[in-house]
């Protein structure tokens, strides 16, 4: 008797001890930055129609604009998360969750928020530019969307019924700060090469411009423009695949 | 017959044991996180100004022969290129805590920190702000961090812009966890 008593006597004392022992503090986490409110508007806005739609940290919200200096909320679908990033595709409205925690896609030609059969296979990782038919997609800075096999160029994919599943070319442009798309061609700004200009259709670079690195690009008729760090660049592109350097406006 | 009879006691006792000490999830020992406000009057104030230089340049938006140039956090540079040799800079719109425009015919939308602001372009040198949605953007009032401790946000004394790690290193005044 007196030897089962002491077995549970050390078994009392070690599960005594045990809750006690977890409870212990490690060492103090080294928290030394900043929280930015970075999640405020940070999906962007999208207007499609009559309707703009905004994402806030937890639902997708709409509003109409019929009388559009004054928009009126008119729906609220709640996300559960932060929205990263927002795309607006022949009506559906991709809405992508922050920190990977996937995508909803929604059916938005009538102005709410309907169910979408639409699969989005791109997420808060991936920039993605869309044009007619197609996807042109890369991956975010610090993002590695494919794991140990990160692929740094532009990708195009061809968007077919409800599906995003096609295989990719990959573009003639690698590490990339921004592109713009057009019907047959891609202006990509590359970090080492510069502005590339690359026919869609033989995927070769037709022209570059080895000194110029945009930041930011963006089309407007037959106008080009680039923000490098030092100037807003304006580029005539009637003819698409040999950009004229027009002007540049120094900061 | 006792064996079991203790066992289970001590079972028992140590089922309530585990019932205390929840404290530890928000450790009072680390240091807690407070709001940092921007009580600026004219934080919540959309203005249009002379033209000024391009110091943060980002993501352009474009309206006819007009570019909207985002100035990151500030507002947006108005540029004329109906001149398109000749680009002309009219006017600057600040817009604090600006993330995101999108613009449909003559009405720009705007972020000017948790507002969604409508302004009229039917003129670019006569912009006007015809819509004010107040906190369109819900602003979280706790720092985007779980098991921490943080001092509770006060909505009159600001709009919450970041989160940082107190001041108050003992931590007393912080009265919300997280």
């Amino acid at each position: 008797m007196s030897s089962i008593m002491k077995k549970i006597y050390i078994l009392y004392i070690f599960i005594l001890i045990v809750p006690v022992l977890m409870a212990v503090d490690p060492a103090p986490a080294n928290l030394s930055y900043i929280a930015s409110s970075k999640s405020v508007a940070q999906a962007g806005i999208v207007v499609n129609g009559n309707h703009l739609y905004i994402a806030d940290n937890d639902a997708v919200v709409n509003y109409d604009l019929s009388q559009p200096a004054t928009p009126v909320e008119t729906g609220r679908e709640n996300l559960s998360m932060t929205a990263d990033t927002m795309y607006l595709y022949n009506n559906n409205l991709v809405v992508c969750r922050d920190n990977y925690y996937g995508t909803v896609v929604y059916d938005v030609s009538s102005g709410g928020f309907n169910s979408s059969g639409f699969y989005w296979q791109w997420s808060t990782c991936n920039k993605v530019t869309l044009y007619g038919d197609k996807a042109f997609v890369v991956d975010k800075p610090g993002y590695s969307c494919n794991g140990d096999n990160p692929d740094d160029h532009v990708r195009m994919y061809t968007l077919t019924g409800n599906n995003t599943t096609s295989t990719p070319t990959a573009l003639a442009a690698q590490n990339v700060n921004a592109f713009a798309v057009t019907e047959n061609t891609v202006y990509a700004s590359m970090e080492s090469q510069g502005l590339g200009v690359i026919d869609l259709a033989t995927n070769l670079v037709k022209t570059t411009f080895p000194d110029k690195v945009y930041y930011s690009l963006q089309i407007a008729g037959t106008k080009l423009y680039g923000r490098s760090k030092t100037s807003l660049d304006c580029y005539d592109i009637s003819n698409p695949q040999s950009p004229k350097l027009i002007s540049q406006l120094s900061n | 017959m006792p064996t079991r009879l203790l066992f289970c006691t001590l079972f028992g006792v140590l089922l309530l044991l585990n019932a205390c000490g929840s404290d530890n999830e928000w450790d009072t020992s680390k240091t807690p996180y407070e709001p940092v406000y921007n009580a600026d009057p004219n934080a919540k104030l959309v203005r249009f100004l002379s033209p000024l230089s391009t110091i943060n340049g980002g993501n352009l938006y474009t309206s006819g022969d007009y570019v909207l140039e985002e100035e990151k956090d500030a507002g947006l540079h108005v540029i004329s290129y109906q001149d398109p040799v000749h680009p002309k800079k009219l006017a600057f719109i600040s817009i604090p805590g600006f993330r995101a425009a999108a613009i449909k015919g003559d009405y720009l939308y705007v972020s000017n920190y948790d507002d969604l602001v409508t302004i009229r372009l039917n003129s670019f040198n006569n912009l006007q702000e015809t819509n004010r949605i107040s906190k369109a953007w819900h602003l979280n009032d706790y720092p985007p961090f779980t098991g921490v401790l943080f001092i509770c946000a006060d909505s009159t004394k600001g709009t919450i812009v970041s989160w940082k790690l107190s001041e108050d290193l003992t931590g007393t005044s912080a009265k919300c966890r997280r």
